[in-house]
């Protein structure tokens, strides 16, 4: 007995794939594809902070002006540690060259915070007020430019009231 | 008993069931409904897979057959799919988005970068 209604059923399993594949596409749609190539990052910020073609030139120029300099500072930080965890290696005192390289790595890390918080501000000045705000919110959340500060903030101090009660009933 | 034989040879009875119209229309699905009853009994002693299964798509193929019924079917595969679809698409999109902002960050935080 032919049962043509039954072609329904993978017309429906059909339809269904055609619906989720189309529902899919268009939340995909606008996104590249992830690739190793250089400036998807930049497309990524053109797209998630609505810049104009003027706008995204500039950041883009500020972006490359600013690569060497990263780079640079990314290599001097290495350096630092590799000499700073050599030093550590040799001894089992805390030397005059230890308490200098510590100093030291510490200075490059206060240079690299201030050269990325520069280079936030002045890619955020060329963004839209409420963008720049944005971008600088979620930059600073994500880089590490407060790192230390949001560690300290963390820290709860100790309560002398606490320590103090206790032992006044003992 | 007092059964009654007419006769034969009575005209008015003849001429009566001569001007008898019987209609001839049936409903539309009435022998499939005759041979599916046929079947449904003759199944009932011997139940195997294949006759249970052929009885549901007997009665699947009879409940599709109503346009209401095929709609319905097609609009919640559809709308399953769609909605399914963009879920997915979304919770794909914000992961790229998410990858995408990290190779930002490490390509402006030289800690980042460091570490990577």
């Amino acid at each position: 007995m032919k049962k043509p209604s039954l072609l329904l059923l993978p017309l429906g399993l059909i339809a269904g794939a055609l619906a989720f594949g189309t529902g899919f596409w268009l939340q995909t749609r606008f996104h590249p594809v992830v690739s190793t190539g250089a400036g998807v990052e930049l497309d990524w910020l053109r797209r998630e902070f609505k810049l104009t073609d003027t706008q995204f030139a500039r950041v883009a120029e500020l972006h490359n002006a600013y690569k060497p300099h990263c780079a640079e500072l990314c290599q001097r930080i290495s350096d630092r540690n590799q000499r700073l965890r050599d030093a550590v290696a040799r001894t089992n005192v805390l030397t005059d060259e230890i308490k200098g390289l510590v100093a030291e790595t510490g200075r490059t890390r206060d240079e690299c915070r201030q050269a990325m918080l520069g280079h936030l501000y002045a890619v955020a000045g060329q963004m839209p007020p409420d963008s720049g705000q944005r971008y600088l919110q979620l930059m600073l959340s994500a880089t590490c430019v407060l790192q230390e500060t949001r560690s300290i903030d963390s820290i709860q101090p100790v309560q002398p009231e606490a320590h103090g009660s206790h032992s006044h009933h003992e | 008993m007092n059964a009654r034989h007419p006769d034969p040879d009575d005209t008015r009875l003849s001429d009566v069931l001569h001007s008898w119209d019987v209609p001839d229309r049936l409903s539309p699905r009435f022998t499939e409904g005759v041979w599916r009853r046929i079947e449904s009994r003759s199944g009932a002693t011997s139940k195997s897979p294949l006759a249970t299964l052929a009885t549901f798509a007997t009665w699947l193929s009879e409940v599709l057959r109503q346009r209401r019924v095929a709609a319905a079917y097609l609009l919640l595969l559809v709308t399953v799919g769609a909605s399914a679809g963009t879920l997915r698409g979304h919770a794909s999109s914000e992961r790229l988005s998410l990858a995408l902002q990290n190779r930002y960050v490490q390509s402006i935080d030289p800690f980042a970068e460091h570490l990577h």
